[in-house]
């Protein structure tokens, strides 16, 4: 029977979906993380329960029976948030079962390649995001940084930073998911945040904003005046996070 | 002088350097500053240049007269010197709020290379003892001791020596007080260290972990880029480093040896940028990119295509079947598109269509490539027809202040006329 699945959004719903899915005969025509807001009446819904159990069963069985770089692709897309990452993630695994790691070199393949594509804009936003975090000293003497990603890769910068300023205490705020990372000198956490009151910044803070941004007006080559290229690493959406351009 | 003008005076004189690099190194002092390995760009400027490192010189003060230079003796321009606490302070405050990946830290000559690499090094020193562990590309100022110059390697990520001219003439003409040995004397100096080094067990410190590099000015001398090429790969060989440099040569004073231009060859070096790839990641040799019947790189087409286009015996390729060193020679594969179909084609045979999914320029590679058997009518076309069907794909809109160039004026080069078409299909 064609049906829809439906579950509640989290990482485990899914995989509890792919383990629904796994052991009846339904066939999955789609996989929704929330529920729609217009139900069509030619569909079959299903709301899925969110079992942990099964969810850490399924995502066991990923690391062994398919990859460890198949378990890791698919929590990069989970991270990527796209609308169709639930049915995305549902049939590469549906595949990854039938033919094991052999996934891994199935580039071309219609299932496998949308989810390549899509871990690479997340890893590539990461890798972006670890140069684009701004920190700023704040009066109560820990830094603070906000970002706006397009993807939800709190987690993967985190704990680049807390090897990198290990020894000063600091918060990242994604401001479009409201999550917090916050590192206290020893482990850092994510936190749902509250809109926090503006904490007003350090004196030295004000200073090193004026000294930052003359540096990067007198680094650039007259010459060789170029915004194009200048927008294209560094695509304006990101620049009213940075203390350069504010 | 308060530090917001020393930075504006000292980072001004900095920013010709191309390096910019800060990749190579892996540090983790599990305090304060790591290296990463792959490096980290954290903005980029007007120019479209990555600002990586802070890049600043120690002082611009010199006693030098190089032609080419800003900061020559002769120049009547504003001088300054940071204080090592100074520069300390500051890389710290812009690193622990991510401006940066690192210090880059170059110097005019005062007084004397080994007094001016003294305060360098002085600079590192205080850096490393607060525990920080993050990039730092150091400049060997030519002349001074190799004691100092150890010293420094220790203390750095990357050193680096500037070339600057491409030649032993142009170098006696517009640097009369540098000699070729001042500047490859220490390069091969560093180059024995990093090696020895390499070789020492983990715990016995590096020396210059992420290499040695340099640059070369382009443009400001009539060397050809036949030589500036040759010499590229000469010093990868001989010293082992991670990266030439190419600078296109701003006009920033009026010396009467140097060449009058009014706008940096912008494309010139783009080119050079191009073929440096190829001899560092694609398996190429200098001498197969230019010769003497062909000394400059050609302006309207990259390299890699026009070397293709004048070796038919080499093509058609067939994908299905190719070595990776054979994939990279094809133009629209790179590196990546090459890995990727090695994989892919583990699992079947590959289509036309399969080259596009894995990230193969299909209308360049077109030209050069079979797909089981398969092939376009691209491929039957003689190497002048390829030629300029090939460099109206290549058309650079993002290099409108370097040379314009007419669709009207552009003239087939000789060597691409008269070549047979593609072997064995015709």
């Amino acid at each position: 029977m064609n049906v829809t699945y439906v579950t509640d959004g989290s990482f485990e719903g899914l995989l509890s979906a792919i383990h629904t899915m796994y052991y009846s005969n339904d066939k999955v025509i789609d996989i929704l993380l929330n529920h729609p807001k217009q139900l069509d009446f030619s569909v079959n819904y299903k709301q899925i329960q969110t079992n942990t159990e099964n969810a850490h069963t399924v995502y066991q069985a990923i690391n062994q029976k398919i990859s460890h770089q198949a378990a890791y692709i698919i929590t990069l897309v989970w991270l990527s948030e796209l609308p169709q990452c639930g049915s995305m993630i549902a049939n590469f695994i549906k595949l990854g079962f039938n033919v094991g790691r052999r996934i891994d070199n199935m580039l071309t393949h219609k299932d496998v390649l949308p989810v390549h594509k899509a871990s690479q804009k997340v890893t590539t936003e990461k890798h972006r995001m670890l140069g684009l975090c701004r920190f700023s000293m704040t009066e109560r003497n820990f830094y603070l940084c906000e970002i706006s990603p397009d993807y939800n890769i709190l987690t993967l910068i985190a704990p680049h930073f807390a090897s990198r300023m290990a020894d000063q205490r600091w918060v990242i705020v994604d401001t479009q998911r409201n999550l917090n990372a916050i590192y206290n000198c020893e482990k850092w956490y994510i936190y749902p945040s509250k809109v926090l009151n503006k904490i007003p910044y350090s004196k030295d803070e004000i200073q090193c904003r004026a000294l930052w941004k003359k540096y990067f007006d007198i680094i650039a080559i007259k010459g060789r005046t170029n915004p194009k290229l200048q927008k294209n690493m560094m695509p304006v959406r990101y620049w009213k996070n940075l203390t350069e351009f504010i | 002088m308060d530090i917001v003008e020393k930075l504006s005076i000292l980072g001004a004189a900095a920013k010709y350097d191309a390096s910019c690099s800060s990749s190579g190194s892996n540090r983790n002092t599990g305090k304060f500053g790591t290296a990463s390995l792959p490096g980290i760009c954290h903005s980029w400027g007007a120019d479209g240049r990555c600002i990586s490192l802070l890049k600043v010189l120690y002082t611009n003060k010199c006693i030098y007269k190089c032609a080419y230079c800003h900061n020559s003796a002769d120049n009547d321009i504003p001088r300054a010197e940071f204080t090592p606490k100074e520069l300390c302070d500051l890389t710290q405050s812009f690193y622990r709020r991510n401006y940066i990946e690192g210090l880059f830290l170059s110097s005019a000559v005062v007084r004397s290379p080994d007094y001016t690499m003294e305060r360098m090094n002085e600079t590192m020193k205080l850096l490393r003892d607060i525990g920080f562990g993050g990039y730092i590309h150091v400049k060997a100022i030519p002349g001074a001791s190799k004691l100092l110059l150890d010293e420094a390697g220790y203390l750095a990520d990357r050193m680096s020596i500037n070339i600057e001219l491409p030649s032993h003439e142009s170098l006696k003409l517009l640097a009369p007080d540098k000699s070729k040995n001042s500047i490859l004397d220490p390069m091969n100096h560093i180059s024995n260290r990093i090696i020895e080094y390499a070789g020492a067990q983990k715990g016995s410190g590096a020396f210059a972990p992420a290499g040695q590099s340099t640059q070369i000015i382009i443009g400001a001398t009539p060397d050809t880029d036949k030589q500036i090429l040759s010499l590229t790969q000469g010093l990868y060989n001989k010293y082992q480093l991670k990266r030439v440099y190419y600078s296109a040569y701003m006009p920033v004073t009026n010396h009467k040896a140097l060449v009058h231009i009014t706008r940096p060859p912008l494309l010139r070096e783009h080119r050079l940028y191009q073929a440096d790839w190829l001899l560092r990641f694609y398996g190429f040799k200098a001498e197969e990119i230019l010769d003497d019947s062909m000394p400059m790189l050609d302006v309207n087409l990259d390299p890699k295509a026009c070397w293709a286009v004048r070796h038919s015996e080499f093509f058609p390729v067939e994908v299905n079947r190719a070595s990776l060193e054979v994939l990279l020679r094809v133009p629209g594969i790179g590196n990546i598109s090459a890995r990727r179909i090695i994989r892919a084609r583990r699992i079947g045979r590959l289509s036309f269509d399969d080259l596009k999914k894995l990230g193969a320029v299909l209308k360049r590679a077109a030209y050069f490539i079979t797909c089981n058997g398969k092939y376009t009518p691209h491929l039957m076309m003689s190497a002048e027809g390829m030629y300029r069907s090939l460099i109206t794909l290549d058309k650079r809109p993002s290099f409108n202040n370097a040379i314009q160039m007419s669709v009207f004026e552009e003239k087939v080069p000789k060597t691409f006329q008269m070549l047979p078409t593609v072997g064995r299909l015709q």
